[in-house]
């Protein structure tokens, strides 16, 4: 059965006092009451929930909260239901209310009291305001916040979603043991990483404890069979170095040995004596050597000192005989020398001469050629004088003849241009004073004067005057310009121009060519020309040869008398050096003749040297002969101590044999009592015995490990399955609310899917393929979350034929204003098949909610009676 | 009546016993000790003065001390009685083997290990012929001595061997194993054997005793010695054990009495305090059934030594499992588990206990 509300009035509650207030005309689809905080809104609809819910003479607490200072509440509330419109009329009153049910528009009674109240709960479902679908409906202020329903909202939904009793019932059975499933889970593993815990971890380190400690006690175990093993070796190897009869026999060949050594000592001793007899022997030979080596070099060296004055004496003559021929030469250049000086004095004087006739000679040239320079410049300043007369005209201004000339030419062309053509039919005729020829037109250039017999006739014009005056003015410049020039034609003028510019560059030429011969001005050229050189001093006669025969002679002196310089120089450097190297050498013999005599005497004579030598010789060989008598008695002794070396060793290698069976015998006793002492501890221990106590504890902890982790994927896969088939269940039995949800939720959120769990409320929501827990959504989003759950059960309700109004009171608080306009739509659409009444304190954006506003009045105005 | 001797083997002294509690442990391994008190007993009482060990007295080729020395006390006490011991694979003999010890220590006339491989004259007539171990790889058959061991004309040789006979034994793989026919080959009058630990007829004359007291899970028939007299053709059979292990197969289905057929298998005339058990559960049963099982299970194992329960491949039935819980999660949850195959099936039948000691808080 469908409810609708028509109208709502109230009277006494709260702050409105008689006046009351009254909501008619609601729409069955949207409505909207838009007004200020502290309206009164809210006491709107908890008025709306008393009335339909609360007994008139109730004195529950949210009655008397509705009670108001001039008098008792009263309210009536519009509906329709069932196709019947009806009243219900409640004035609340402590033990003295009344209620009455009415129907409309007739106002007939069908109900009061107890009756109207059991029959209000019949149509609406419920006896509490939190029951039935106004329980899920009428979100009071700040409720959209709170979207965990309560136990009679959850029963709402129940029947709203069940088909049977069986999907409603059970569930509760299953969460505990899904509770204890995981509690008994995350005793064994984490809850997060499912990593191991508790008895499975502790199970899980005992089995890696016993792991380790098996391995420590097989290293043990087998440790013992290394031992008893290396037992059995140094026993084995003990027994066969405790053999008597060998370490006898090997004892008498090493005394045997050392006995044979001991005699080879004595040889050995001699060797040594000898040895050091032939180093001392060695000594005294090299001593006998060396003072005879040294005799024999004194003797040398006094043979040659001997030869060496001999040869000296020689050289002493022979640098006197060098001093004494350079003195001779010296003597011999200084007379070529003043000779050569002579003749140098007698061809200088000739060649003197010989300058002076020769610059004579030249002066006399050049006044000659004064002369004729004279002549020349005479003849160049007639022509010179020739020219300046006609300079003396003027130069002609080519360009400005040349512009007066292009003047005439052009004004007359102009005069002509414009001249009428006058041509000779028949007849004759004279133009300007010349006759005219049949066939052929002339133009009229001059006056136009026509002459045809006696009759004469003038062409005119216009401009013909003008062009007439242009060509008369061109020709009065002309003939002005020609006047000055002194010419009379222009033929004339060009000519002249020509003429006067030849002469001034013959002027111009003329001048250069007397300053070429004269550059020193007419006047000295005049002054040489009157020179004469025969009027100087008188000179010797001119020598017979010519100068340069003069020049070579006095060249050869000079040379001559520089050879005989040189040539004397050097006989005096080299009578220098014979005298420096005289001295030189007169020294050097000087020097060695102190020590040449002194070894003279110490030496004495050849005789006397020749016994000394053999003296000194046989000493050595006296040496000699000792040296080698002791190495062939080391000989003897080396070949006597042959047999030492391979005695020592064998001693040595007996000796070593000795020690190593005893160091061998030592250590393997060694070894024998080390591994019997440690196969004792290993005994008293019994290794063997915990090794296999040991695997046996380690077969244990893995079985009880096993069994653990037995028992935590059983429990995994308890909890896994219970989850599913809660999961599926759920999804099962809120397919019908899901399918009126996700469109909403789409207008809203975009493509999305609100999740459920067993609480039936939302509980996440999953966009772009991300799920949230409500719970860390927004504000704004959780209270959008919770309306669209809402307004899903008022469309499921609406589907199910059993419509009932919808109320937000100030639900939307949080959304941004772009998501409370997709919730309008969403309004929209759910108020096209239920009714839904919002009231909101925000007028201005809820203006684009559009819907039926809601113009408040007052009690009574309209409607009630 | 002939020569007699009690032939044993395989008492594995010092066996740590480690995988029990470590009351059950200390008992246990007592036991092997207390075994030779009546080893002695029984050899008295039939008239017997030689007791044969076919090898592994002990179970460490190096045991501790104590290990060692305990049984030789013991031994030695029974004075009366002449031990004759061969070492076996587990405890060879050789160069610092745990058989030098005993020589070192000293041991009394009445204890004689056989070390080396030479006959030994017990009584007149009689000769034990040993086949000791000297590794735990001989490498070849070491009862092929027998042929060159010569005795003195007339005299009945007796065979004192450990290892598996070709195609039986403790390793029937081995690879050089013990030949079958080695009694009549060497002219024994028995072959007294070690190594398998149940007692066993292998051929004529030719007998393994088994350990006298049972130490696995392996219904072999072990806790014997064999009371052994030359005239006669087959040995007797005496019990020697303290304590039983049993191994207990069941296989189950849906139409079968569970409770019965358990308490059936449990039950015993030995001692429950003696009794260690191996419960090897197969087959489907219902999840009633299965219920039934656990609380039969729970009441019947503080009675007993030991019990260890294999029920992995048991099931619980998936076509009536729904019907156990009135939760429909839970329920559906069931009918999943009990149904589950492949791999995880196993885990799936342990999940559905725990979901049943859950919902039933317990």
């Amino acid at each position: 059965m469908t409810l609708r509300f028509d109208a709502i009035r109230l009277r006494h509650v709260r702050r409105f006092g008689s006046e009351g207030i009254a909501l008619e005309d609601l729409s069955p689809g949207l409505n909207v009451l838009s007004a200020a905080n502290e309206f009164g809104k809210s006491t709107i609809l908890a008025a709306l929930k008393v009335a339909l819910f609360y007994k008139a003479t109730s004195a529950h607490k949210e009655v008397l909260a509705l009670k108001s200072a001039d008098g008792h509440p009263e309210i009536e509330v519009d509906f329709s239901s069932g196709g019947q419109a009806f009243r219900l009329r409640k004035t609340f009153r402590r033990g003295r209310g009344e209620s009455r049910l009415l129907t409309r528009p007739d106002l007939r009674e069908t109900a009061r009291e107890a009756e109207a109240e059991a029959q209000m709960a019949s149509l609406l479902g419920a006896d509490k305001p939190e029951q039935g679908p106004g329980g899920l409906l009428w979100l009071d202020q700040g409720a959209a916040l709170t979207h965990d329903l309560g136990k009679p909202q959850r029963e709402t939904v129940a029947s709203l979603l069940s088909s049977g009793a069986h999907d409603i019932a059970g569930g509760e059975e299953a969460l505990r043991v899904l509770s204890q499933a995981e509690k008994a889970l995350f005793e064994l593993e984490t809850k997060a990483k499912g990593q191991p815990t508790g008895p499975l971890k502790a199970a899980l380190d005992e089995v890696e404890s016993a792991k380790t400690k098996l391995r420590t006690l097989n290293d043990a175990v087998t440790h013992a069979e290394d031992v008893k093993t290396a037992l059995d070796t140094a026993r084995r190897q003990e027994g066969e170095l405790n053999d008597p009869e060998a370490e006898r026999s090997a004892q008498d060949e090493l005394a045997a040995a050392r006995q044979a050594l001991a005699e080879m000592r004595a040889v050995q001793d001699r060797l040594r004596h000898n040895l050091a007899e032939i180093k001392a022997l060695e000594a005294q030979k090299e001593g006998a050597v060396d003072k005879l080596n040294e005799y024999d070099h004194t003797v040398e060296r006094f043979k040659t000192m001997q030869k060496a004055a001999q040869e000296a004496k020689g050289r002493t003559a022979e640098l006197e005989a060098q001093l004494q021929a350079a003195q001779q030469r010296r003597h011999e250049a200084a007379t070529g020398m003043a000779k050569a000086r002579k003749a140098l004095k007698t061809a200088e004087a000739a060649l003197a001469l010989s300058d002076q006739y020769a610059r004579r000679d030249q002066d006399q040239e050049r006044s000659v050629a004064a002369q004729n320079a004279l002549l020349r410049i005479r003849t160049l300043r007639q022509e010179r004088d020739t020219a300046e007369t006609l300079l003396r005209l003027g130069l002609i201004d080519k360009a400005k003849l040349q512009k007066l000339e292009r003047q005439v030419m052009e004004a007359r062309a102009a005069l002509i241009a414009g001249a009428p053509l006058v041509e000779l039919m028949s007849g004759s005729a004279m133009l300007d004073g010349s006759s005219l020829a049949p066939g052929a037109p002339r133009p009229v250039t001059a006056d136009g004067v026509i002459e045809a017999g006696a009759t004469r006739l003038k062409i005119t014009g216009p401009g013909r005057a003008a062009a007439a005056a242009q060509l008369s003015e061109a020709n009065a410049q002309m003939d002005h310009f020609l006047s000055e020039m002194n010419v009379a034609t222009v033929e004339e003028a060009w000519e002249a121009a020509s003429l006067r510019e030849d002469a001034a560059r013959t002027v111009k030429t003329i001048r250069a060519d007397i300053e070429a011969l004269a550059p020193d001005g007419v006047a000295a050229l005049e002054d040489l020309a009157r020179r004469n050189p025969q009027d100087g001093e008188k000179l010797a006669p001119r020598p017979d040869d010519p100068r340069a025969v003069l020049a070579v002679q006095c060249a050869e002196a000079q040379r001559t008398l520089q050879d005989a310089d040189a040539q004397a120089a050097n006989e005096a450097s080299l009578m220098g050096q014979a005298e420096v190297a005289l001295a030189q050498h007169q020294g050097l013999i000087a020097g060695e003749e102190g020590e040449r005599l002194r070894l003279a005497k110490e030496l004495g004579s050849e005789n006397e040297q020749a016994q000394e030598r053999q003296s000194l010789a046989k000493k050595l060989e006296t040496v000699r002969g000792q040296i080698a008598l002791r190495r062939a008695e080391m000989a003897e002794s080396e070949t006597a101590l042959a047999d030492h070396e391979r005695l020592t060793l064998k001693v040595k290698r007996l000796e070593e044999v000795a020690a190593n069976r005893e160091r061998t015998l030592r250590r393997a006793r060694d070894e024998r009592i080390r591994a019997e002492t440690e196969l004792r501890q290993i005994f008293e221990g019994g290794a063997e015995e915990k090794r296999d106590a040991a695997a046996e504890l380690l077969a244990v902890a893995e079985e009880r490990l096993t069994r653990l982790e037995r028992r935590r994927q059983a429990l995994r896969l308890l909890v896994s399955t219970l989850k599913a088939v809660q999961s599926e269940r759920r999804d099962r039995l809120l397919a019908p609310l899901t399918r009126e949800l996700t469109p909403l939720a789409n207008m809203v959120f975009g493509a999305s899917v609100l999740r459920f769990e067993d609480e039936l409320t939302p509980t996440g929501l999953e966009r772009s393929g991300e799920e949230l827990s409500v719970g860390a959504l927004s504000q704004g989003t959780q209270e959008q979350v919770t309306i669209l759950t809402r307004l899903a059960f008022a469309r499921l309700l609406a589907r199910q034929g059993r419509a009932v109004p919808v109320f937000l009171d100030d639900a939307l608080i949080y959304a941004d204003d772009e998501r409370t306009r997709r919730v309008f739509d969403v309004l929209q659409l759910v108020a096209s098949e239920t009714q839904v009444v919002v009231f909101t304190c925000h007028e201005r954006l809820f203006d684009h909610l559009g819907g039926h506003r809601l113009e408040p009045q007052p009690f009574g105005v309209s409607g009630s009676s | 009546m002939g020569f007699r001797f009690l032939h044993t083997a395989d008492w594995q002294l010092g066996r740590p016993f480690a995988s029990f509690e470590p009351d059950l442990a200390a008992r246990l391994k007592e036991q092997r000790l207390d075994a030779i008190d009546r080893l002695a007993d029984l050899a008295r009482q039939n008239g017997a003065q030689h007791v044969l060990v076919a090898g592994d007295v002990w179970d460490q080729a190096t045991p501790a001390d104590s290990v060692l020395l305990q049984p030789i006390d013991i031994m030695a006490k029974a004075g009366d009685l002449h031990w004759w011991l061969l070492p076996g694979n587990h405890d060879p003999a050789g160069p610092a083997s745990l058989w030098e010890r005993l020589a070192k220590h000293g041991l009394p006339k009445t204890i004689t290990p056989l070390t080396s491989p030479e006959p030994q004259e017990v009584d007149e007539g009689v000769s034990i012929l040993p086949a000791p171990w000297f590794s735990n790889r001989p490498g070849r058959d070491l009862t092929a001595d027998f042929d060159r061991m010569a005795t003195p004309p007339g005299y009945q040789r007796i065979g004192l061997a450990h290892g598996s006979v070709q195609g039986f034994g403790s390793d029937p793989d081995a690879q050089f194993p013990i030949a079958p026919d080695r009694a009549e080959r060497s002219g024994l009058a028995y072959l007294a054997l070690g190594d398998w630990h149940g007692t066993k007829r292998v051929a004529t004359r030719t007998w393994y005793a088994g350990t006298p007291e049972p130490d696995r899970f392996r219904n072999n028939d072990a806790g014997h010695a064999l009371l052994v007299d030359l005239d006669q053709d087959e040995p007797q059979r005496l019990v020697t054990k303290a304590y039983a292990w049993d191994r207990l197969e069941i296989s189950l289905d849906r139409t079968a009495d569970v409770e019965a057929m358990l308490r059936q298998a449990l039950s015993s005339s030995w001692p429950g305090h003696r009794r260690l058990v191996q419960l090897a559960l197969a087959g489907d049963v219902t999840m009633d059934g299965r219920r039934t099982l656990q609380a039969l299970i729970d009441a019947e194992t503080p009675k007993l030594a030991y019990l260890d329960l294999r029920d992995g491949d048991l099931a619980i039935r998936a076509d009536e499992v729904s019907t156990e819980f009135a939760d429909p999660v839970l329920a559906d949850t069931a009918q999943r588990l009990a149904s589950l195959q492949g791999p995880d099936a196993g885990h799936a039948q342990d999940a559905l206990l725990l979901l049943d000691r859950f919902a039933r808080g317990s």
